[in-house]
């Protein structure tokens, strides 16, 4: 178990999106506030990114821009390890260390365009979470993910806090 | 300048037409070998409000629309297939700059590269590598 900032205790396999809501208020990650995204609380890591006009890419198509989901699915890989980098200070009985992730690199492939006027779902697992690389894949839908708009692949590097900078409680990776 | 030179027929400027590429305010400069793309920063495109850092979707939406951008400089309307970004340095919040090179223009896809940086062009911070599907 470990401690969130309300203090109640949460068990490591509770749904990601949980904990992230409150984790994303208190980063005030201010692209997927800008962005509009939802946490989704009946999947591990999944967050919507709601339709927008403002957000569209090419007008011709009327869907949401790639960046969008590129933005989407990189910031459910990082909740991805996240909720590994829980399970494994939980399996080891140790407190999370306060610390960030650093995307090494990313592969989007679009496998078709987002329909036009229609909210995305991005969702994704941690493949591998070795001592400090952790192996991701993401996946985008509108409405079931055997019917995907793109899927991602990237290798983060974890990381501790640089010298002199001072983690906000209830700060965690 | 022939490099920049739009095709009569592609219609308004990419980065104009797009609406996400507004919402980020993505514009291009006038380089010595081409154009440039910049990114002004704005506090909503953090990421890492600790750090602080630009959050990895800006840095890769922004390559992309440099890309994309590139290839609208050269008439041609194309769609992702595939990209790649490295990220090589902390994204900081100050402007961004990037600048892209087409490796390929085929009939039916392009490779384009595209690499990025902040202060000094020598230490990049980004770098991309996609196919785009050309569409007209």
């Amino acid at each position: 178990m470990t401690e969130e900032p309300n203090g109640e205790p949460r068990a490591a396999q509770e749904p990601m999106s949980d904990i992230v809501r409150g984790d994303l208020a208190a980063r005030g990650t201010a692209l997927s506030l800008a962005l509009g995204f939802e946490t989704l609380t009946d999947r591990a890591c999944a967050m919507r990114a709601p339709f927008r006009a403002d957000l569209v890419g090419d007008p011709a198509e009327g869907g949401l821009a790639g960046g969008v989901i590129f933005a989407l699915l990189d910031q459910t890989c990082g909740m991805a390890i996240s909720h590994a980098l829980r399970a494994r200070a939980e399996a080891e009985g140790r407190e999370l260390r306060p610390g960030g992730m650093a995307t090494l690199d990313f592969r989007l492939d679009h496998i078709r365009p987002p329909r036009p006027g229609a909210a995305v779902i991005g969702e994704a697992e941690c493949l591998r979470l070795t001592g400090d690389i952790a192996v991701v894949r993401g996946w985008a839908y509108e409405d079931a993910a055997s019917d995907p708009i793109a899927a991602a692949q990237a290798a983060f590097m974890i990381t501790n806090l640089p010298p002199g900078v001072v983690a906000p409680q209830g700060w965690r990776a | 300048m022939s490099e920049g030179a739009r095709h009569p027929s592609a219609g308004p400027a990419l980065l104009a037409a797009w609406p996400y590429a507004r919402f980020l305010g993505v514009r291009l400069e006038a380089g010595e070998a081409g154009p440039i793309a910049v990114l002004p920063f704005d506090p909503k495109l953090i990421g890492n409000p600790i750090l602080p850092a630009l959050h990895g979707g800006v840095v890769a939406s922004f390559l992309e629309l440099a890309a994309l951008a590139r290839l609208d400089a050269e008439g041609r309307r194309a769609r992702t297939i595939d990209i790649t970004v490295d990220y090589l340095r902390p994204a900081r919040p100050v402007a961004f700059y990037a600048e892209a090179r087409i490796l390929k223009l085929g009939r039916r896809a392009a490779n384009v590269a595209v690499e990025a940086w902040q202060d000094d062009k020598a230490s990049p911070v980004a770098a991309l590598r996609g196919h785009f599907m050309i569409l007209s």
